[in-house]
């Protein structure tokens, strides 16, 4: 009888360990300037691509202290964790998370890599990796990215991915937005796969409805804004003007 | 006496001008007997920005006055922005 409990235990823990998916956490390092094309307002910002199987998770998290609220002419209300993306190889879907100004997560769902990737023929070692490299355009804007053949994932930071190789380099035309990897290491479980496989089953708006939300959200406060001019101004001939820039073309 | 008076103005004129960053000129015709005489009028136009940062997304606020005093309208410009950013932290936080 002793035997028989030794020998149960001895299966459930084997089984457990052949369900226990690792998984593999890519860190980068690098940049990204929120006030892109209309001054500098560059951050160090370190990310991790999680790979769990199929399945991948990326953020990117901002160095230092970061503090919210009305710091001289800027509202600072940006995220911890921005450019925060989940995808599913299998199925091909794709989440993104967006942050409103209540700093509330709302998912929508996006195309797998739809860029179409030019590859040029140059080379690189990125940290003792031979990387070759490509040029695409994303929703608005040309990247490069710098993909490691021998590394078998077509995977990358944020939205892009698509190559024959995992994406070590990436940064848009105007080095804006630049991430550089620089460490891997396995870690026992990385991620709750439950959680976005849970999203997925919603039916979750498209980039298209995420677009829409942005504007409608930002015409709501101008109509805030215009209302309370009027109200508390007499004769005041002066209403803010509110202009969007988002990273993605939303328009 | 016309020629003092239009001295006096143009004098008046350049005044203006040294305190301006940014101006408008508009022509302004002032009749004097049969004689039409046109004189300058100066607008000191101020725009003050201000931005509303999440991230990949950043809402740009702008607010423009003019007004022939640039002290004047940069004064209301910074209210306006400021009144702008307060309405914004306090409807969001």
């Amino acid at each position: 009888m002793h035997n028989k409990i030794i020998q149960l235990i001895c299966i459930l823990f084997f089984t457990a360990k052949c369900f226990a998916q690792e998984s593999r956490i890519y860190f980068y390092q690098g940049k990204f300037n929120s006030s892109f094309g209309r001054g500098d307002n560059t951050r160090i910002f370190e990310a991790r691509l999680i790979v769990q199987g199929e399945r991948s998770l990326f953020t990117m998290k901002e160095e230092g202290i970061h503090e919210n609220g009305l710091q001289g002419n800027t509202l600072n209300l940006r995220p911890d964790s921005m450019f925060t993306v989940y995808k599913d190889h299998a199925s091909q879907t794709m989440l993104f998370e967006f942050s409103d100004f209540n700093q509330r997560s709302h998912w929508y769902a996006d195309t797998m890599f739809p860029m179409q990737w030019q590859l040029i023929a140059e080379e690189k070692m990125i940290g003792g990796i031979p990387c070759s490299k490509a040029v695409g355009f994303f929703k608005g804007r040309g990247y490069t990215a710098w993909y490691a053949p021998s590394v078998a994932n077509s995977d990358g930071p944020w939205k892009l991915g698509g190559l024959p190789g995992m994406i070590l380099e990436a940064y848009d035309d105007h080095d804006y937005w630049h991430l550089t990897w620089v460490s891997t290491i396995e870690v026992q479980r990385g991620f709750d796969e439950v959680f976005f496989q849970r999203k997925l089953n919603h039916d979750l708006q498209g980039f298209n409805g995420y677009a829409a939300y942005v504007k409608k959200m930002f015409s709501r406060l101008q109509a805030s804004m215009a209302a309370q001019s009027n109200a508390g101004c007499v004769g005041c001939q002066t209403v803010p003007q509110l202009k969007i820039n988002a990273w993605e073309k939303i328009d | 006496m016309l020629a003092a008076f239009l001295t006096q103005a143009s004098e008046n004129v350049e005044k203006e001008t040294g305190k301006q960053k940014e101006h408008q000129i508009e022509n302004v015709t002032v009749a004097m007997g049969k004689s039409n005489v046109s004189l300058p009028v100066l607008d000191c136009s101020v725009t003050l920005k201000g931005k509303v940062d999440l991230g990949p997304i950043e809402a740009e606020i702008s607010c423009t006055v003019t007004d022939p005093s640039c002290e004047k309208a940069q004064v209301t410009a910074a209210a306006c922005l400021k009144s702008a950013l307060r309405l914004y932290a306090g409807v969001i936080m």
